[in-house]
């Protein structure tokens, strides 16, 4: 597990992982999401002043809080994806649907990954 | 017959409901509602980068009374699953095992995320009028 292949299950681009990987990918990701939620309850709390769509689309728009924003949301998926694949695999006794559903999650995932990145990438280009 | 090898354990219809395992499965629950809702941050961020009118219709929908139980339970989901995933992380470096400490802590978490999840509704209903 080098810092490429993180990169690669970051953005959803490698396949489920190995039992061992999974349990520290899981633990890692939610030390990170502890830093990357609770800057982004702050910045809810005490930097924007209003809900507005200016408000949010120029907070947004900023290079270093877009930044943020994408890691968080990325780090967010992929936490939850380890989370519900335990969850999948306790209670799916059955292969082959247990696979199904685990197909199911990982195109949510993907989903959710590729409408991050294409948004946050035309609001800050288009910016 | 057993159709697997799976472990059927805890067998809830003779099991004693205690802090430990409600707060167990309330972990799994909270994070699950978390995925749904990490699901929504991406939609609601595609909504800003469509600009101001799609932005108005995601807002919409989060504006009635449906949408404000789900958030204010996505934000008990949030506080109780960052407090209690630090209960785990202990358990990982192997502290914190004995009976009354897992009774302990596990108290202490569920005081915690009702306080952060009423004074945060106080700080933002105070912040942002709806």
């Amino acid at each position: 597990m080098n810092i490429v292949n993180r990169f690669l299950n970051l953005l959803c681009l490698s396949g489920f992982e190995h039992a061992r990987d999974h349990w520290r990918s899981q633990r890692e990701t939610a030390v990170i999401l502890f830093i990357l939620t609770f800057w982004f309850l702050y910045q809810l709390l005490f930097v924007l002043n209003s809900l507005d769509f200016i408000e949010v689309q120029t907070w947004a728009t900023d290079p270093l809080n877009a930044l943020i924003i994408v890691l968080t949301s990325l780090y967010m998926i992929y936490h939850a994806e380890l989370g519900v694949q335990v969850i999948i695999e306790d209670y799916v006794s059955e292969k082959r649907s247990q696979l199904n559903l685990l197909y199911i999650l990982r195109f949510f995932r993907i989903c959710v990954v590729v409408t991050t990145l294409i948004s946050m990438f035309f609001l800050v280009y288009e910016n | 017959m057993a159709k697997n090898n799976q472990p059927l354990s805890p067998h809830l219809s003779i099991y004693k409901w205690q802090i430990t395992n409600t707060l167990s499965i309330l972990h799994r629950f909270s994070g699950v509602l978390l995925f749904l809702a990490a699901i929504d941050f991406s939609i609601w961020l595609a909504s800003i980068a469509m600009g101001e009118n799609s932005y108005a219709v995601i807002s919409g929908l989060s504006s009635n009374w449906l949408a404000l139980v789900f958030w204010v339970a996505v934000s008990f989901s949030f506080f109780y699953h960052s407090l209690n995933g630090l209960r785990h992380l202990a358990w990982d470096f192997g502290k914190g095992f004995e009976t009354h400490q897992v009774n302990y802590s596990g108290l202490i978490v569920v005081f915690l995320t009702l306080l952060l999840t009423s004074s945060f509704w106080f700080f933002l209903l105070t912040k942002y009028s709806f």
